[in-house]
Order: structure tokens, then sequence, then C-alpha cells
């Protein structure tokens, strides 16, 4: 017997490690059960289930991402007091005499970015798999919350450097808000505490974006992932060929009487379950795949931080709008269409529009065929929408300059990170 | 439960008042440029004037809140954002804003002007006829051509 195994077998050991060693299927299982992160998974998946094809992964990349927010984020806070009179020092402090305090900004910056580009990449993913179609309809509503709640987070994260960039960003993003109809001044007075960016609201933002929006965000993540969980084998789709038919056990005839009717599937016939070949263990296929993605997306940030430092501008001066004024990637088609439309239209309508038409896919969408060559029209929408969004933020970020007049991209105007 | 939380949240996060500006002593009424204007910072806009008239313009763009400069060259207002243009008095004449440059109200108080920053009197809409006769005098700082 190994020390190791001499540790787990005594009493202390067998306190800890509650589940048998993991040999069969069943001991898997058994393990999976009484394991607190474990649960979250399914015992088992469809083999396909935990292809990369299958999501890309996407889903664990921005839950990593959001980790090493939350971790990066909290080493800031150390340094970090929300007040127009320090907080541009602190986060020069924290860059220049802080051990590792840079580095940890970097992490923290292009963790947002990344997690952005994740969740949205996830979210299209699911779209062309079909996945919001039911029974996922719910989740795929949460997703679109989850969504808003990041590029909240990364927005009201924006403005707690204080610089120039800062400053006239959020100007620009919550000028918006006065275009609402009827409630639009008395929402952005609320946003902002006042009429001007200004103290009020670097705390209101502050408190927004290290206790609110976290505390929303986990929360609805933790329904996101149950509602997985729970639908994860209810998803049928369209490929009948991987479900074999349960067959009816023989019955004696006379031994039965029906004591009632329960509405569901029938026990025998119609009634799918993955056949027993088709599934897999998630201790370890899935988990294995999970743990590379997992580490794969660490890896990528932490290099991303070493070879790339945050912007910091000059500190925010109210007196001064920098030329050009670029709101952040994300925000950049939104701009380029403020650029071009009326503020009541490309601030509010299409926006509104956009979130609607999200959160109402799969109760529009009623054509249950997950296949995409049997979706042409739910397929082609999405496609030509997200192209002219991605075109738009292109041209927002490299093809815009001084005036928000036209510039190529190796004229260098890009916006900044 | 809903509603009076909602109640609640909605009145606690309205701005306190003070915050929203106030009455700013800026300078005599003859100190005040008639074919330019003064920029008060204090005030958070500039001032000029027309037909003898003070107007003490906010120097918040209408579209969507970047500063507005002056341009002495063109002797317009030139927002560097999205390329709005608006004349000496802040009247609308081309780009995305919705309309002219919002004012504040104000009195003379002991031969002083006193704008309230806190009472904005907004501009007139995009396509209301200009009150005064002054074309762009010279180049503009912001390239026309961008458009």
């Amino acid at each position: 017997m190994s020390l190791i195994d001499q540790i787990r077998e005594s009493t202390i050991g067998r306190s800890f490690w509650r589940a048998p060693k993991r040999v069969t299927d069943r001991d898997r299982a058994a393990g999976h059960w009484s394991n607190f992160l474990l649960h979250i998974y399914p015992v088992k998946v469809r083999r396909r289930e935990a292809s990369f094809r299958w999501s890309w992964f996407l889903g664990v990349t921005s839950m990593v991402l959001f980790g090493s927010l939350v971790a990066s984020g909290v080493y800031l806070m150390f340094f970090y007091v929300p007040s127009p009179s320090t907080a541009y020092g602190d986060i020069n402090f924290l860059q220049t005499n802080v051990a590792f305090g840079q580095y940890i900004r970097n992490i923290h910056r292009w963790s947002a970015h990344l997690m952005v580009l994740a969740v949205a990449a996830h979210m299209a993913r699911m779209f062309y798999r079909g996945a919001y179609k039911p029974p996922r309809e719910f989740n795929w509503v949460v997703g679109v919350v989850l969504l808003v709640l990041t590029l909240l987070l990364s927005f009201t994260g924006y403005l707690l450097p204080w610089d120039q960039l800062a400053y006239w960003a959020v100007t620009v993003g919550t000028s918006m808000a006065d275009f609402v109809p009827f409630i639009g001044d008395t929402i952005r007075a609320m946003l902002i505490g006042g009429t001007e960016v200004g103290a009020q609201t670097l705390v209101r933002f502050y408190v927004l974006h290290v206790a609110v929006l976290p505390a929303a965000l986990i929360g609805l993540l933790l329904l996101h992932l149950w509602r997985w969980r729970k639908d994860s084998m209810l998803d049928f789709g369209t490929d009948k060929a991987s479900f074999a038919p349960v067959v009816a056990e023989t019955v004696p005839a006379g031994d039965q009487r029906i004591l009632g009717y329960v509405e569901g599937s029938p026990p025998v016939g119609d009634r799918k379950v993955p056949a027993e070949e088709d599934a897999v263990m998630v201790w370890p296929h899935l988990l294995i795949r999970h743990a590379v993605a997992a580490l794969t997306v660490m890896v990528y940030v932490l290099l991303l931080a070493l070879a790339f430092n945050a912007p910091l501008d000059e500190m925010a001066n109210p007196t001064v709008t920098p030329n050009p004024e670029k709101a952040p990637w994300y925000f950049a088609a939104l701009q380029e269409l403020l650029f071009r439309f009326h503020p009541l239209v490309a601030g509010v309508l299409v926006p509104t529009a956009i979130l609607v038409g999200l959160v109402g896919l799969p109760y529009f969408d009623r054509n249950p065929e997950t296949r995409i060559k049997k979706r042409k029209v739910a397929v082609a929408t999405f496609t030509i929408f997200m192209v002219v969004w991605i075109i738009l933020t292109i041209i927002g970020f490299a093809f815009r300059g001084p005036n928000w007049g036209w510039v190529w991209p190796w004229q260098e105007w890009y916006g900044k990170l | 439960m809903a509603g009076a939380a909602a109640w609640t949240s909605w009145d606690f996060l309205q701005p306190v008042a003070g915050q929203a500006g106030g009455p700013i002593a800026t300078v005599a009424p003859d100190v005040v440029p008639t074919e330019s204007v003064l920029e008060v910072p204090a005030m958070r806009g500039y001032l000029t004037e027309a037909a003898g008239e003070v107007v003490p313009l906010y120097w918040k763009c209408p579209h969507l809140g970047c500063k507005v400069p002056w341009c002495e060259s063109s002797g317009q207002f030139e927002c560097p954002c999205h390329g709005s243009v608006f004349n000496r008095i802040g009247e609308y004449r081309r780009g995305p804003a919705p309309r002219g440059m919002d004012k504040y109200e104000f009195e003379v108080i002991d031969g002083v002007i006193v704008p309230d920053t806190s009472k904005i009197i907004r501009g007139a809409p995009a396509g209301t006829a200009e009150t005064i006769d002054e074309p762009p005098r010279g180049p503009e700082c912001i390239d026309p051509t961008l458009e």
C-alpha cells in the first residue's frame, strides 16, 4: 500500500476522501455525487458533447476568465480608492511601485476583453447548434442576461482608472441614455449621480463593478449551470440515430391496474434515451477536456499580460475632449451607428431591438430542427446581423480617426483596448 | 415587496440636490466678446453675445456629451467626437447632433453675469433657422470633407 493510500485509509483520510477510488464507472458516479464541485456536472454525457466541435469549450472559457477577473480584481481592490482625487494616482502607484502590480492589472484588463469575446462567441456557437430550442429556451434567455451583465461589468470597470480614455468613453456611453423617451434624463442622472461624470459617478460605477454586478452574475451563472446540467441529457435534437428506443419488458397480463395518467413521454415505444454506447462518463472524459481548455486559456492570458501592458492615458480632464474619442471596442459598432443615425435610433431603438431579438429568439423560431441546412432563414438572419456588427466594430475601431473621419488602418488611429 | 424595493431604490439613487450645479458668478457683461466667445471653465461653458443679449452656452455637445471646442479660424463650434457644428451662439449647423447647444438661465447680479448651471434651456431642434448671419469666416478646425 502506497503512502497516499495509507493516508486515504486512515480515520482522518476517510473523512476527507468520502468516495471510493475511481476504479469502476459505479465508483466514478459515487465520487461524482459526493463532490461539491463535480455535482454541477452530469455523471454521463453523450460522446459528442465531450468533443471540441460541440461547444468549442467557450462556456468553460468564459467561466475561467471570470474566475481570473475575480482573482485579479480582488488584488486591485487592495490598492484602489474610488475618488477622482486618488483613483488615477492609485493606478499609477500600482503600476510603478507595487510588486507585480502592472502584471495583475494587465491580467484583469485582458481577461475582461477576452471574456466579452468568449461570451459572445459562446452565444454564437449555441445559436448555430440550435441549442436555444426546447427544452433550453429558458437557459438561452439566462445566457442573454449574462452577456448583458458581462458588458455592463466591462463598461463600469472602464471608468475606474479615471484617465481620459475612461472619462470620455463613459461620458459618451451614458449620454445615450438621454435619448430614451420620458425617463432617459432620470436614468442617466441615477446612473452617474448628477449631470456630469464626476465623483458620484466613480463611486456608483465602483459599487456596481465590485459588488452589485458580480453578485448578479454569479447568481445567474449558477442558475445557468444548473439548467445546463438538468437539460443536458434531454436534448435529443433531430439525430435520432444515436438513440435506441426503449423496449417494453414483458409484464404478465392481469397484474396491473391503471391508477392515473402522468403527462410526459411514454415509458415505452417513442421514448428515447441515449444508447449506452453513446454515453461517456464525465469523469474523466469531459473533465480532462475542460481542464485542458481552462489551462490553455489561462496560459494565453498570462502570456498576453506579459507581452502587452494595459493602457493608461493622461488623468481625466473634463475640459478637454480627446480627438478622436472612441468608446470601448465592444461599443464601437454602436458608436459608428450613432455617427450615422439619430441617437434615438442608434442609441436606443437598435440596442433594444437586438436585445428583444436575442431574448425572444427561442420563442419566435418555432422550427424544431437543429441542423443548419434546415434552418436557412434563422441562420441567414443571424449571420448577416453578426457580420454587419463585426464590420461596424472594425470600422469604428480601426477606420475612424480625428473628428470621426475616415482613415486607413496603417494610419494607426486604433481605439485603445 | 418588489414595488417597495423598486420605489425605495429609485428615490435613494436620485442625485442629491446641489450636486447638479448651481449659480456661478462669472464676469461683467461688457467683457463678453461679440464676435468670439469667452470660455469659462467654472461654469462649464462659454459666454458670448447676440443682439446685445448675453448668451451663456453649456459646452456639452447635445449629441453624446463631448466638450465642443470653439474654432477661432472658422468662428463656429466644432465637436471632435462626431463632427457636429454649431454657430457662434450654439445654433445647429450640421452633423449628427439632434439640436443646438444648450444654454443656462442667468441673472445679472451687481454687474456680474451669474448663470445657474442647474437650470438648462435646451437648444432649438436641428433644422431651425439660425438667428445670426455669420457664415464660417475661414478654414474649419475639423476637416469638412469628413462626413
